[in-house]
C-alpha cells in the first residue's frame, strides 16, 4: 500500500499538477486506499485549522511591504547607494549586486521576490558594462538567497511557527549568517575577479555620495525599526511587518513620491495572490503530515535514527545532506512544512538549539532554489534576465559549493548563529 | 454553455478580487492599530489576532482558488515542457481532471462539516461570533477553485486552448 | 443503545489458548468480555507535562485491567490537529479519546465558564471532588449531544501570575499591565476587572515578549514557568492559585456505546485512577515547583483570595447570572 502511494504521488507530480494539490490528493488518495474514510470528515477543518497561527500573519504583511517598497522606487535607490559605495572597485558591479542584495535583504524576507527584482535591474546594467550575461544572472541568483537569512524571513517566520520557536530570536540569529554569505560572495568575486579581469566604473564625487545616502535612508528606516522595535517591545516580530508597511507607505508617499495610491488595491491582489501560493502550501502539507502523524511516522523515524545515532553532529551532518537532495526536487517552503514536524522530536531528543536548527534547515532548504532539476530560482531568473536554464546552472554552480560550504561551517560552529540572539538574552 | 461557464469564472474572478482587497486591506490597517491601541493607549484590543487569523484565512482560501486559475502555484513543469504541443493539451486536461476530482471529493465533504449540528453552537474565543462565518471560507474557496478548473477543463477540450494564459512570477521562498 | 453492546462485542473464548499477560487484577480479565483493542489518544501537551503522564497511567492501568488486551497509543504536543481538530475528529470516531481543555470547550458549551470561578477551590483536590459530585458530572453532561461522550476531568497545576518587573500584592498593582492571558471570556473578564490589559500572545512569543517589555505579565502554571524557563525573564512569581485548569476527556458516543459493558467499566475505572494520579501527584509537586522557582532567582511570593473580594464578588453576579447551572455550581463552591 505505502509504495502504491509513493507511485502514485511521484506520477502526479511528474504530472505538473501544483505540488500543493499532490499534497492534498495523495493525502486523499492514502486514506481511501487504507480506509480511513472517516478521516475525510475531519479534513476541511483541518485544513482550516493549519492557518490558525499567529505567526503567518507575518508573510502576508512582509509581502505587502515588498510591493510598496519596489513601486515606491527602493530598488534602484538601494542599488544607486551600493554603487556610489563601492562601484569603483575592479569588478565593482559585481560587488555592487551583492551589497544592494544585503541592503534588499533588511527588507524583504523572500528569495525568489528579490531574485526577480535585482535581476531586472542588475542583469542589464551589468551586461552593459561589459560583464557576461550569464555571469550577471548568476550573481544575482546567488546573492538572492540572503534575502530570508538577514531579517525579515519568511522561511523563519514559517519554521518559528511549525516548531513553536520564537521568531523573533530566529530573526537576530539570522543577521550574522547573512553577512557572512555577503562577504564570502564578494571573496569569490574577487578571487574571480583576478583570473577574469573585471570592468570597474568612476569613483563617484562626495557630492554623489552624500545625496545617495540621503536618499537610502527613509528607506534603511525599516530595517532599523524592525530591529528597534522588536528589541524594546513596541511589537512583536510578527506585528513588525505591520508597522513595516506602515512606513513602506510614507517613505514612498512623501519621500520618494512615486508610491500612487490607486495603485494599492492593485498591489493588495498581487500580496493575497503571492501569499495563497505559501498558505495553500501550508494549508495541503499540513493534511499530509496528519497522514504521516497518524501513521506514527515520526515516532519510527526517531527511534530508527536515534538507533543509528545519538551524536548531534553526525545527525546534523545527515540532516543536512538529505535536505540537500530534498531541495533539489521540492520547493524549500513545501519541504519545510512536510520535514519539521517529523524533525523536531528528534532535535529534543539530542538537545540541539531549535534555534540554530532552523537557521540551518532554512538556509538549507533556500539552497534548494538555485539547485536543479527543480528550482524556482533558476527558473525565475533565467525568464527574467533571458539566460538559458543549462547555462545558468553551470555558471551558478560555484556558488552553490561554496554556499554548502558555508552551511557546514554554520552547522560546526553553533555560535556564530547563537552568538546574537545568546547576546540579546534571546 | 462554455462560454455562459466562461463568464461566470471571470465574474467570480472580479468577486475574488474585491474580496482580497478589501480583507488583506482591513488585515493590515487592523495590525498597525492593534499594535498603538497596546504600546500607546496601553489598551489592547483582545480579539484583533483573532479576527486577523480570520482574514488571513479567508483571503488565503480565496487568493488559492484565483492562483489556481491563473498557475501561479508551483508544480514540476520538465514533462510538460518537453512535450509536443498536441501532447500538452493532454496533459492538461489529466492535470485538471485529476484536480477537478479532488476537489469535488474535498467539496463534498466540507459541506457535510458545514452541515453538522455542532457547527452552531461553536463560537470563537476572543469575540464569540459564530464559527460557521470564517469556517466557510474553506467550502467557499474550494468551489470557487472548482469553478475556474472546470471551466478552463472544457475550454481545453472544446477549444484545445487553456482559458487564461498568463505567466505570474510565482513562489516565495 | 447501550442494550445491544453484546451483540457488537469480540467473543472472550477466542482467546481462551492465548497466555495472557500476568495483571494486577489477576486473572479475572479472562473472563470478562472484552475487545482486543489498541485506542488512539490525542492531547496537545508536550511528553514532560502531567496530562501525558496521566494519559500514559490510563494505558498502564487498562492494559493491567484488561489482561493486555486494550492499550492507548498517546498521540501528544497536538500532532493530530489542534483542539477544535481533535474535536472533530472525536466526533467523527478516529480518534477514541482526546483530552481537551475546559478553556477551548466552553466556546461551545459556555456552562464550562463556571471552571473559572476565581478563587472557587482552597485546593486542587477541592476541585477534584468537585469534579466528581453532581455538579461536576452534570457539567460534563453539557458538552455532549454533538456524538461526544465526556468521561472525566484531568487537572493541570492551578493559575499564578508571573510578572516582569512589577511585584503583585494587591489587585491594583496590575492596574495597566499588560497580561498574557489564554482568550477566553472568563479569563478575560476577571483580569479586565482587576484593570489589567489582558493580551492574547500566542504562546511561542511569550518568552520574548515578556524579555523585551511587549506584555508585563502573564496568567501561567508553575509547572510551564518552570520548563519554559520565564525566570529568566520574570522577576517575579505570585501564587494566587486563582483558578483551577481541567481537562474534559473526550470520546465517541457511539463507539463508547458500541462497546461491551466490561469495557467500558474498565475504562471508567482506568480513568479514575489516571484523574486520581494527575491530582495527587501534582499537589504533591506544589512546594517543589515553587522552591525551584525561587532558587532560580525569582521571588516567589502567596496571595490569597481575601484581597480580590471585589473582582470575586463581580465576577459571581456577572456569571451567575448567565445560567441556572453556573449559579449553582458557582454557589456550591464558594460553600
Ligand atoms: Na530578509
Ligand atoms: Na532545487
Amino acid at each position: 500500500m505505502t509504495f502504491l502511494t509513493i507511485a502514485i504521488f511521484i506520477l502526479l507530480l511528474i504530472m505538473g499538477i501544483p505540488i500543493a494539490m499532490v499534497l492534498g490528493i495523495i493525502t486523499i488518495i492514502y486514506f481511501l486506499l487504507n480506509g480511513q474514510v472517516m478521516l475525510l470528515d475531519s479534513t476541511p477543518l483541518r485544513m482550516y485549522s493549519s492557518l490558525e497561527n499567529f505567526g503567518l500573519l507575518a508573510i502576508p504583511l512582509f509581502m505587502l511591504m515588498g510591493e510598496i517598497m519596489n513601486e515606491g522606487g527602493i530598488t534602484t535607490r538601494l542599488v544607486q547607494f551600493a554603487r556610489v559605495l563601492i562601484g569603483h572597485f575592479k569588478g565593482g558591479l559585481a560587488y555592487v549586486t551583492v551589497v544592494a542584495n544585503m541592503f534588499l535583504a533588511s527588507i524583504l524576507g523572500s528569495a525568489n521576490a528579490q531574485a526577480a527584482m535585482m535581476s531586472k535591474v542588475m542583469v542589464p546594467q551589468m551586461e552593459k558594462e561589459g560583464y557576461k550575461r550569464e555571469f550577471a544572472a548568476s550573481i544575482t541568483l546567488a546573492s538572492s538567497i540572503i534575502a530570508p537569512i538577514i531579517p525579515p524571513s519568511m522561511i523563519f517566520i514559517i519554521y518559528g511557527t511549525l516548531s513553536s520557536t520564537s521568531i523573533g530570536a530566529l530573526f537576530m540569529a539570522g543577521i550574522v549568517p547573512g553577512i557572512i554569505y555577503g562577504l564570502v560572495f564578494i571573496g569569490v568575486i574577487s578571487f574571480m575577479g583576478y583570473k577574469q579581469n573585471f570592468p570597474k566604473s568612476e569613483r563617484a564625487t562626495l557630492k554623489v555620495i552624500l545625496k545617495s545616502t540621503f536618499q537610502v535612508l527613509p528607506a534603511l528606516l525599516i530595517p532599523i525599526t524592525v530591529v528597534v522595535g522588536i528589541l524594546k517591545g513596541i511589537f512583536t516580530a510578527t506585528e513588525s511587518a505591520a508597522v513595516a508597511c506602515l512606513i513602506a507607505i510614507i517613505v514612498g508617499l512623501f519621500f520618494y513620491r512615486e508610491l500612487d495610491l490607486k495603485k494599492i488595491p492593485k498591489m493588495l491582489i498581487s500580496t493575497v495572490t503571492n501569499t495563497a501560493t505559501v498558505t495553500y502550501l501550508i494549508i495541503m502539507a499540513n493534511i499530509f503530515g496528519w497522514m504521516i502523524a497518524f501513521e506514527r511516522i515520526p515516532q519510527l523515524l526517531v527511534d530508527s535514527m536515534l538507533s543509528i545515532t545519538e551524536s548531534p553532529w553526525v545527525f546534523l551532518l545527515l540532516v543536512n545532506i538529505a535536505l540537500l537532495v530534498v531541495g533539489m526536487l521540492l520547493d524549500g517552503i513545501a519541504a519545510l512544512i512536510i520535514l519539521v514536524p517529523v524533525l523536531m522530536p528528534l532535535v529534543v531528543a539530542l538537545n540541539i538549539d531549535p534555534v540554530h536548527f532552523g537557521v540551518i534547515i532554512c538556509i538549507n532548504l533556500t539552497l534548494g532554489l538555485l539547485t536543479p532539476p527543480v528550482g524556482t530560482g533558476l527558473f525565475i531568473v533565467s525568464s527574467m534576465a533571458d539566460v538559458k536554464f543549462e547555462t545558468l546552472v553551470k555558471s551558478v554552480f560555484p556558488f552553490i559549493v561554496i554556499s554548502f560550504i558555508v552551511l557546514l561551517f554554520l552547522t560546526y560552529i553553533p555560535d556564530l548563529v547563537l552568538f546574537v540572539p545568546k547576546m540579546l538574552g534571546m | 454553455m462554455v462560454q455562459l461557464l466562461t463568464k461566470f469564472s471571470n465574474l467570480l474572478t472580479k468577486l475574488e478580487e474585491i474580496i482580497m482587497t478589501i480583507l488583506m486591506g482591513a488585515l493590515a490597517i487592523l495590525m498597525i492599530v492593534a499594535v498603538c491601541f497596546r504600546y500607546f493607549l496601553k489598551d489592547p484590543i483582545p480579539w484583533a489576532g483573532e479576527v486577523s487569523i480570520f482574514l488571513l484565512i479567508w483571503t488565503s482560501f480565496i487568493g488559492g482558488s484565483w492562483g489556481l486559475k491563473y498557475g501561479t502555484q508551483a508544480s514540476v513543469t520538465f514533462l510538460y515542457d518537453a512535450i509536443s504541443d498536441n501532447k500538452k493539451r493532454w496533459l492538461r486536461s489529466a492535470q485538471d481532471l485529476t484536480m477537478i476530482v479532488f476537489l469535488g471529493i474535498l467539496i463534498y465533504y466540507a459541506i457535510n462539516w458545514m452541515m453538522l449540528p455542532s457547527m452552531l453552537i461553536q463560537k470563537s474565543s476572543a469575540l464569540q461570533i459564530p464559527m460557521w462565518i470564517p469556517y466557510s471560507a474553506v467550502p467557499m474557496g474550494l468551489i470557487f477553485a472548482f469553478v475556474h478548473i472546470l471551466t478552463r477543463f472544457i475550454n481545453n477540450l472544446v477549444n484545445g486552448e487553456p482559458e487564461v494564459v498568463e505567466k505570474v512570477e510565482g513562489g516565495v521562498s | 443503545s447501550s442494550d445491544d453492546t453484546d451483540s457488537t462485542a469480540e467473543k472472550p473464548d477466542e482467546d481462551a489458548g492465548e497466555k495472557v499477560e500476568t495483571s494486577v487484577a489477576g486473572d479475572a480479565s479472562t473472563e470478562l468480555d472484552l475487545p482486543t483493542k489498541t485506542f488512539k489518544l490525542a492531547h496537545i501537551t508536550a511528553t514532560d507535562h502531567m496530562w501525558h503522564l496521566a494519559a500514559e497511567k490510563f494505558n498502564e492501568e487498562l492494559q493491567a485491567r484488561s489482561g493486555g488486551k486494550m492499550k492507548v497509543e498517546i498521540y501528544p504536543a497536538s500532532q493530530l490537529g489542534t483542539e477544535a481538530d481533535m474535536v472533530q475528529q472525536v466526533e467523527a470516531g478516529s480518534i477514541d479519546f482526546a483530552l481537551i481543555t475546559a478553556a477551548y470547550l466552553s466556546a461551545r458549551t459556555p456552562d464550562l465558564a463556571a471552571w473559572f470561578t476565581p478563587y472557587a477551590f482552597n485546593s486542587l483536590q477541592d476541585a477534584y471532588e468537585m469534579s466528581q459530585g453532581e455538579l461536576g458530572k452534570e457539567m460534563l453532561k453539557q458538552i455532549e449531544g454533538t456524538g461526544l461522550k465526556s468521561l472525566d476531568y484531568l487537572f493541570a497545576g492551578q493559575r499564578v501570575m508571573i510578572t516582569k518587573d512589577k511585584e503583585v500584592t494587591k489587585p491594583s498593582d496590575l492596574k495597566g499591565l499588560k497580561m498574557r492571558v489564554t482568550p477566553s471570556p472568563p479569563l478575560t473578564f476577571f483580569y479586565q476587572s482587576t484593570g489589567a490589559a489582558p493580551e492574547a500572545l500566542p504562546l511561542p512569543e511569550v518568552y520574548s515578549a515578556l524579555q523585551t517589555g511587549v506584555i508585563d505579565g502573564m496568567d501561567m502554571d508553575l509547572d510551564a514557568t518552570i520548563t519554559n524557563k520565564y525566570s529568566e525573564v520574570a522577576k517575579y512569581a505570585t501564587v494566587t492559585n486563582h483558578m483551577v485548569w481541567p481537562s474534559i476527556i473526550l470520546t465517541n458516543e457511539k463507539a463508547f456505546n458500541d462497546l461491551s459493558a466490561d469495557a467500558q467499566k474498565i475504562i471508567t475505572e482506568s480513568l479514575v485512577v489516571a484523574s486520581k494520579y494527575a491530582v495527587d501527584t501534582r499537589a504533591s509537586q506544589e512546594e517543589d515547583f515553587k522552591k525551584q522557582l525561587a532558587d532560580q532567582g525569582m521571588t516567589v511570593t502567596e496571595l490569597g483570595a481575601d484581597v480580590y473580594a471585589e473582582e470575586i464578588q463581580k465576577f459571581d453576579a456577572e456569571y451567575s447570572a448567565k445560567s441556572d447551572l453556573m449559579k449553582r455550581f458557582i454557589e456550591a463552591a464558594r460553600n
